[in-house]
């Protein structure tokens, strides 16, 4: 009776100092720090169309001035000399002007750019949990682990860039 | 019969479940999460001895408290109860102190977990005690103390798939599914010995 005691009692001892010091050692590695983090979960998530945003249509319109064909070029004149002569100038003909051939008027343009069709409403989607025996185990109960072939994924459709049309 | 019909269907699925870890393979969900842990050859030898361990004493005690077999034939008890005993003293318990240092959840998990290897011990030691010295209803208590211990590995899973389904946060439902498993099964405990105690004494009145 009293060898059970004093075998016993000789593993509680060594286990539990083998244990602490063991503890000791490993508690500062960052593996074992990081061994019991809770990954967090990607819940998937349905992406609502009903909900209708009304502030979401933008209309952009801008105004572009014309431009004008009168050009009006300033060159600084070289200062003159008394030497120099001056030449007569000549009236320019009446053809030989440079006029435009047409005037472009730059019509006003509105941009107007529409929502994709999901309104980025997200919702989460509620899984169902299903009982089964082999959750009756010590084991965590977590998602990573209850089901790890169904990776989550976003369910979020392509998330479409804001179209812009021109009008 | 009521108690005794799911309980006995639990530790049955819970060695049924236990069984896949004596494949050796590293893919459970429990090993994955710790595969820092299992490099070392010591926790992972603590761990194979203690589930091998707690499968067989939940075995055992099933046979225990059938009054059936006891009346039928005692050497089965005496049997069982010494294997019992010895499992949880030398195997047990002490692989269950030292793997309680790497325990899952805050510094409050881990000693509830020293303290739930401490008590396992020292219940089934004076279970052990009392009966060597013919005290059956010490012993009687002292065994029901120490397979409340042990049954927290079965209630731990109940409540654990309780709030799993409930929707309940991981470690949440990991933290409050062992506490109310150590400390649900010692007022439990404690609740049937009082009753038992009760009409005990009642017994002398009439």
């Amino acid at each position: 009776m009293k060898s059970i005691l004093y075998v016993g009692a000789t593993l509680m001892i060594g286990a539990s100092i083998y244990g602490f010091v063991d503890y000791k050692q490993t508690r500062n590695k960052k593996e074992f720090k990081e061994m019991y983090q809770e990954e967090k979960a990607i819940t998937p998530v349905e992406i609502i169309n009903d909900k209708k945003t009304a502030s979401l249509e933008q209309n952009v319109t801008g105004e572009k001035q014309p431009i004008s064909d009168n050009k009006t070029v300033i060159t600084k004149k070289p200062a003159n000399s008394k030497e120099e002569t001056f030449s007569t100038i000549k009236p320019i003909a009446a053809e030989e002007k440079m006029v435009p051939a047409e005037t472009k008027v730059i019509e006003k343009t509105s941009v107007a750019i529409q929502p994709s069709n999901d309104s980025g409403v997200e919702k989460k989607i509620k899984k169902k949990r299903k009982l089964s025996t082999k959750l009756f185990s010590r084991g965590a109960l977590d998602e990573r682990y209850v089901n790890p072939k169904e990776k989550v994924e976003l369910i979020k459709e392509d998330l479409k860039k804001p179209e812009i049309k021109e009008q | 019969m009521l108690f005794w019909v799911p309980v006995t269907g639990l530790s049955l699925l819970l060695v049924y479940n236990t069984l896949p870890y004596f494949s050796f393979n590293k893919d459970l969900s429990f090993i994955e999460e710790r595969s820092f842990l299992f490099k070392s050859d010591f926790y992972n030898s603590c761990f194979y001895i203690h589930i091998f361990a707690g499968s067989l004493c939940i075995l055992m005690a099933l046979i225990q408290f059938s009054r059936y077999i006891l009346k039928k034939s005692k050497a089965i008890h005496r049997i069982s109860g010494k294997i019992y005993v010895s499992v949880v003293l030398f195997l047990g318990a002490p692989t269950g102190l030292y793997m309680s240092f790497f325990a899952k959840g805050s510094f409050w998990e881990r000693a509830l977990f020293l303290f739930m290897a401490c008590f396992w011990f020292i219940t089934t030691l004076y279970g052990l005690t009392t009966i060597h010295k013919r005290n059956i209803i010490a012993h009687k208590v002292w065994m029901m103390r120490s397979y409340a211990m042990a049954m927290t590995a079965v209630t731990f899973r109940l409540y654990h798939i309780i709030f799993y389904l409930l929707d309940w946060g991981h470690l949440e439902n990991y933290e409050l599914s062992l506490w109310l498993s150590v400390i649900g099964n010692m007022l439990f405990a404690e609740w049937i010995i009082y009753r038992q105690g009760k009409n005990y004494l009642k017994s002398f009145a009439t």
